[in-house]
């Protein structure tokens, strides 16, 4: 890890062909920053650029002068960027945004605040998910806490993406997988939740927050989808698992 | 809210009264000459497995056990109507008084709801169910031209699985059933009546409850604080409000999801398991005598008889319920003619009312998984080829696959069926084994695939004659060595896993 001044949070934004779009996400992406700053949080921001193509590169180039650390890997897998990315943060709490996908204002500020009603352990995502560009939809994500919610959900379906706050111990117990498209393992993301519900971390929504998620042809969901792929192997698939947490 | 689901006692058969007559009788303010059209709507709002799923088997014992639309509205008018029972599947009593009382309206003293919405409420065009938005379906199926959207709904729309009926979303899987209008089974039967002893279904059901619970969570888009975030944020990406004015479609876990009904099905069938762990699981397309004596049945009694510590559970995959009521048939059971002790069965037809064949697989898929099954196995089931074809690279990390494979046999429409083509093609990939019926069927395959040596030591001979049964039509017994192959090859996966 980085010798940073620690923080409250780290915002962390990831990108990769993203082009002049970035610059829309980095804009929400601050102004949530600034909502957060005064309320009085400490917040820094990193940008990750896993092999970004130029327009990227370039539409970040001014970044520094928003106070946005920005750093280039060669990964090719959003997982391991987002863990180099982990590596680098001083905050307390990280919350990832996509390159392409927005963040309500309130973000920041409210998600921290969930997360420290039981600090450590846990996960903060907004409560609805804003899905536009070819094709608009709302997904309002599931509270564990609500007693109808069943984590068995999980076995067949994911609950939340990744674009969540977490505690930084949480992030390093848990780094993110990297893809297996050959052997059909991905969904980072779903693979992620099944884990932390593993270890007994709690996955809360935070009201009235929205991130707004840009619906894109080649993301990696479509990808994983038209792969018939499936999340990594989970303790939580296993009947015997759920024998042992049952009552 | 969840109430336990009361049943009357009333056990005798409807009179043979014109039912018109007790439609009358239960609407008295209504002029007779509008009693025809009231008695079309009934008519057509009527769905009789609903009706039926609230009465006792006392009371459907006259009928057979089943009601047909006749005999639900005859049923309905004689008792059902005064004992509050619900015919319809589009019809929530609470709903249609929240509706009414919208419109400073309420029911009068002694009225029945279902009846006051079919004469008063349907003229003023009140939709009484969470299950229907009549600006999204307007919006979504801009072909209707009735001038009312919910009522083309109630003729087709429950019927059609085309016909999306609200932002939250089908409400079934999106499967075309046979005879649905004729019968007048709705698509979204299965999801009404799920979990039915768990509601009052006179009152309400798990489909309408999460409704409800989406509805309100949906509530809070209108916020005047979210208003003003999704404002903000527009005014950085103008995109995101585009086509919202067409109506946006709403996802809402716990309450309402696609694969939700899907995810409740896999826990109901791994509590209705009870078992954590089988060694070797045969996907059989039913549990039939023919099954059972044939290739499946052989194997498993072979497998078992070979590891008599090892546990062998065949799951019937392609059998089809039509309701959850069926379910004690799904439990595992050893007691099955034709198989040898120590083998369990279990039919996952009852857990899979409603799907499509993808939400199968995934239920199927959910089940293996779910019993760390280190050898999996389909035999003659569509459902197990796809499995295979579909996950079978994931599978094969854990556990060792293999299938019987038996002559495809022309039908009399010259189709041809028996194994599927395209699901061996893309899962052989993944086999260990391919157990082959005939010496016939495993040249051909050699031939026409050109298979390499190392793919053909995958075609196990099963029988060292051809056919699964001798001349007098008992059961052969699948070769020896066959069997010590595949339990080699199980153990050498195991091996590799290990390592």
């Amino acid at each position: 890890m980085d010798e940073r001044a620690p923080c409250d949070v780290t915002a962390i934004i990831t990108a990769h062909n993203e082009g002049p779009l970035i610059g829309l996400s980095l804009r929400s992406l601050l102004d949530a920053v600034d909502f957060a700053r005064q309320s009085g949080l400490e917040v820094e921001i990193i940008a990750v650029l896993d092999n970004p193509d130029d327009s990227t590169r370039v539409a970040m180039a001014d970044a520094a002068e928003h106070g946005c650390r920005v750093v280039e890997v060669a990964y090719g897998d959003h997982g391991l960027a987002r863990n180099e990315a982990i590596r680098l943060s001083a905050g307390r709490y990280l919350a990832f945004l996509d390159g392409d996908d927005l963040w309500s204002e309130n973000w920041v500020v409210d998600a921290f605040g969930v997360c420290e009603t039981d600090p450590g352990r846990v996960i903060a995502h907004p409560a609805i998910n804003w899905i536009f560009d070819n094709g608009s939809y709302c997904y309002f994500l599931p509270d564990q806490t609500d007693p109808a919610y069943d984590p068995a959900f999980l076995r067949v379906a994911n609950s939340w993406d990744q674009l969540c706050m977490a505690p930084v111990e949480v992030h390093r117990a848990h780094p993110y997988h990297r893809r297996e498209l050959d052997r059909g393992f991905a969904y980072l993301d779903w693979t992620w939740n099944l884990e932390t519900i593993e270890a007994g971390l709690m996955h809360r929504t935070v009201p009235e927050t929205l991130h707004f998620k840009r619906r894109r042809a080649t993301s990696q969901f479509t990808q994983a989808r038209a792969n018939r792929s499936l999340p990594f192997p989970s303790a939580m698939h296993d009947y015997a698992w759920w024998a042992a947490h049952e009552g | 809210m969840r109430s336990i689901r009361r049943r009357g006692r009333v056990a005798e058969k409807v009179p043979a009264a014109d039912p018109r007559v007790a439609l009358e009788g239960l609407l008295p303010e209504i002029p007779r000459d509008r009693i025809g059209e009231v008695w079309s709507r009934l008519r057509a709002c009527t769905h009789p497995r609903f009706y039926a799923a609230q009465l006792s088997a006392e009371e459907l014992a006259p009928y057979g056990g089943r009601l047909d639309l006749d005999s639900t509205v005859a049923h309905y008018l004689a008792h059902g109507a005064r004992a509050g029972k619900r015919p319809s599947v589009i019809f929530h009593p609470q709903t249609y008084a929240d509706r009414l009382a919208e419109r400073g309206l309420r029911l009068p003293d002694g009225a029945v709801p279902f009846l006051h919405w079919l004469s008063v409420g349907w003229d003023a065009r009140i939709v009484p169910t969470p299950l229907f938005d009549e600006a999204w379906y307007r919006k979504k199926h801009p072909q209707i031209v009735r001038a009312w959207g919910f009522a083309q709904y109630v003729d087709r729309g429950l019927y059609e699985p085309q016909w999306r009926p609200s932002p939250l979303g089908r409400h079934h899987a999106g499967m075309s059933v046979p005879n649905a209008a004729q019968e007048h089974a709705p698509l979204l039967l299965p999801e009404m009546l799920h979990r039915a002893a768990d509601h009052d279904l006179t009152r309400t059901s798990w489909l309408e409850e999460g409704c409800l619970r989406a509805l309100e969570t949906c509530a809070t888009l209108r916020s005047p604080r979210v208003q003003d975030l999704i404002a903000k944020a527009a005014a950085i990406e103008p995109l995101i409000e585009e086509g919202v004015e067409s109506g946006l479609a709403v996802t809402c876990p716990p309450y309402r999801a696609p694969r939700l009904f899907m995810a409740e099905q896999a826990e109901a069938l791994r509590r209705r398991v009870g078992m954590t762990h089988v060694d070797t699981v045969v996907v059989v397309p039913d549990l039939t005598a023919a099954t059972i004596a044939g290739v499946a049945g052989q194997l498993a009694a072979a497998l078992r008889e070979a590891e008599p510590a090892a546990s062998v559970l065949l799951a019937a995959a392609d059998t089809a319920a039509e309701t959850e009521a069926d379910a004690s048939r799904g439990a595992a059971t050893s007691a099955v003619p034709g198989l040898p002790p120590g083998i369990d069965v279990l039919d996952l037809g009852p857990f899979a009312v409603g799907f499509d064949e993808e939400r199968r697989v995934d239920l199927l898929l959910d089940l293996v998984r779910g019993l760390t099954a280190r050898r999996i196995v389909t035999a003659g089931s569509r459902v197990g080829w796809r499995l295979l074809a579909a996950y079978g690279r994931q599978l094969s990390t854990a556990a060792s696959l293999g299938a019987c494979l038996e002559p495809p046999e022309r039908t009399e429409q010259g189709n041809l069926v028996g194994f599927a083509v395209k699901e061996f093609q893309e899962a052989f990939a993944d086999l260990d084994w391919a157990l082959v019926t005939t010496a016939e069927l495993a040249a051909d395959l050699i031939n026409r695939y050109l298979l390499s040596g190392s793919l053909r030591q995958r075609l196990v001979t099963a029988y060292a004659e051809d056919g699964t049964s001798d001349a007098d039509g008992s059961a052969r017994q699948i070769e020896a060595a066959a069997v010590k192959r595949i339990v080699a090859d199980g153990e050498r996966r195991e091996e590799q896993q290990r390592g």
